[in-house]
């Protein structure tokens, strides 16, 4: 009896959790098969789930009512120059806090971990002032590349990642090294990041992921629409075409693709990364 | 005297330690420390970008906000947002976190669905939900027209626009928050467990006895994320509402944006921000407070 009633119980738990998992996925689908209908079906009510004209028109469209192509490589562009730049000098950063004495090297890192407490409205308004009065032309940095890119080719979160991670590396085979004759670069390069794998890549996937997904910023920062990002360009689309929401809804797909593959191939980072940063704290 | 105290080794190390960390000081410096401070002097000044000269009003800004019913109501706004999405989301995840915590192909499975929307950019959740919310044609319309409820008109709808809002962040930040959990459920020896299993204890009590007490630090630092990104929240406001309809759904953050860049009011823009910045610190520093005083129990 008692097990009959336990094994019931599991049998309704995951029900539920099967109906709670398909309403998480529910806007997808609905994206996705909104994506694949004519103008005319996606005005339909009742709405229909499966097309009966199933088309990829809107993905064909998309690309030319408006600079769509731009927009993605403009957020590939982006989010690959911030995540480069992050990889390399916060683990730089990293690593001289890690092995490296030299005075005021805790105070320093203090100072860096207590500009992680701000949030990020409180540096927006004089950022855009600095970047309009940066030199070059009258609006100085506002539709640049640059000014959407430099304010974010650093973080302290990223530094305080790879410290973490670098710490639990044994040092042994640094100081081997060493006593060969290797250079703190050469060290650093073919030894110390190598290592750190797992980290580059948890922190590698975050900052593409907070680039990528970025909207406030860019939305301060430009007004050119060849300089507009996915999300930005999203918006503005919805704004446009209020009512073709098959286009709107095949850009979205487009704009989560990448992310999603990512997410398929790098799973195991992805998930360990989160929950590094919730218990190390 | 001290400097040749220090051998070439120790003194190499010393410029090779600044030079490791100098490109991210500096740009932290710049991007960072700079604007901070920035901020802190313009919110004591009044400036509309276009004037060449900024006017000291000394903590005029501050003042100004103490008559402005706009700024009260962002911060009801807020508050009333946080309350909703942060203790119902905190209880759904763990509670998911729990009932997934066995390693098998199905939870594996499930927690995939459960976490799909977390990569997601929140533009595309706005405009998902936008379309899934519509007054005429949208889907969960039609749905609730089918068990008797509605039509609503949900996003123009002045009493349901934030309660729109909470239900999307809910769905955006479950499957966050209950990667966390699950990575300190995980954490836990096994060996607890079956010592209160031996003890004759179900697993009701095993989750208040053993899971509740250990998670501890981790539902602090899920707490505290979930408020100061509740407090932050602006890409699905200004995406799916702009603030209305009637102010309803104004909350800080969307305040502070209209206000430096709609008005160009940076003074004031920028003494909201820091209001903002302390709202931030004091709740995260009473969250701590109130943990910490029940472990002295």
């Amino acid at each position: 009896m008692a097990h009959r009633r336990i094994r019931l119980s599991i049998i309704l738990l995951y029900i539920i959790l099967f109906a709670l998992a398909f309403t998480m996925l529910l806007p997808f689908l609905w994206m996705l098969s909104t994506s694949f209908k004519l103008d005319s079906e996606v005005m339909k009510y009742p709405p229909v789930w499966f097309p009966e004209h199933f088309t990829f028109d809107s993905y064909a469209t998309v690309w030319s009512v408006v600079p769509f192509g731009r927009f993605f490589i403009n957020s590939v562009f982006i989010a690959c120059v911030v995540t480069f730049s992050q990889l390399l000098f916060d683990s730089l950063a990293a690593y001289g806090f890690v092995r490296k004495r030299f005075p005021g090297r805790e105070v320093i890192f203090m100072i860096l971990l207590s500009t992680m407490m701000i949030p990020r409205q409180v540096t927006m308004i004089p950022l855009f002032i600095m970047m309009k009065g940066m030199p070059g032309g009258t609006n100085g940095w506002i539709d640049t590349y640059k000014g959407i890119i430099v304010p974010g080719l650093t973080g302290a979160y990223g530094v305080f990642l790879m410290r973490q991670y670098m710490k639990s590396l044994p040092v042994e085979l640094e100081e081997a090294a060493m006593i060969d004759g290797y250079s703190t670069w050469r060290i650093f390069f073919s030894i110390v990041m190598p290592l750190c794998r797992t980290a580059l890549v948890s922190l590698g996937i975050f900052t593409f992921l907070g680039s990528w997904n970025d909207f406030m910023w860019p939305l301060i920062v430009t007004t050119d629409v060849d300089l507009r990002t996915l999300p930005l360009g999203i918006a503005f689309f919805q704004g446009q075409y209020i009512i073709r929401w098959n286009l709107i809804m095949a850009a979205s797909a487009i704009a989560t693709l990448p992310i999603a593959l990512v997410y398929f191939f790098f799973q195991r980072e992805f998930v360990s990364g989160i929950a590094l940063s919730g218990i190390k704290e | 005297m001290r400097r040749t105290a220090l051998n070439p080794r120790m003194r190499r190390e010393r410029r090779e330690g600044y030079i490791l960390i100098a490109p991210v000081c500096i740009h932290i410096f710049i991007f960072v420390i700079i604007p901070i401070v920035y901020a802190f002097i313009l919110s004591f000044q009044e400036w509309n970008m276009l004037s060449p000269d900024k006017d000291f009003v000394g903590l005029g800004n501050y003042e100004r906000m103490f008559s402005d019913s706009v700024f009260f109501l962002s911060i009801k706004n807020t508050l009333w947002y946080t309350v909703w999405s942060v203790p119902f989301c905190l209880v759904l995840s763990l509670l998911l976190a729990v009932a997934m915590k066995r390693r098998s192909a199905v939870n594996s499975f499930l927690r995939t669905c459960f976490f799909l929307p977390v990569i997601v950019s929140l533009v595309v959740t706005s405009v998902v939900f936008t379309w899934l919310f519509d007054p005429m044609i949208g889907l969960v319309n039609y749905y609730l027209g089918k068990i008797g409820i509605g039509p609503l008109v949900w996003l123009s709808d002045p009493d349901l626009a934030l309660p729109t809002l909470v239900i999307v962040s809910i769905w955006k930040s479950l499957g966050y928050n209950m990667v966390i959990f699950l990575a300190g459920i995980q954490s836990i020896p096994d060996v607890y467990y079956e010592a209160s299993r031996i003890d004759g204890a179900n697993g009701v009590q095993q989750f208040f006895d053993i899971t509740l007490p250990l998670l501890k630090p981790t539902t602090l630092f899920v707490l505290i994320m979930s408020v100061m990104s509740s407090f932050q929240v602006f890409d699905q406001v200004y995406l799916m509402t702009s603030g209305g309809p009637v102010n309803r759904t104004k909350v800080i953050v969307f305040y502070i944006y209209e206000t430096a860049f709609y008005f160009f009011d940076m003074g004031y823009a920028s003494a909201l921000s820091f209001v903002l910045f302390l709202m931030i610190l004091l709740l995260t520093i009473i969250q701590f407070r109130c943990f910490s005083l029940r472990d002295d129990r």
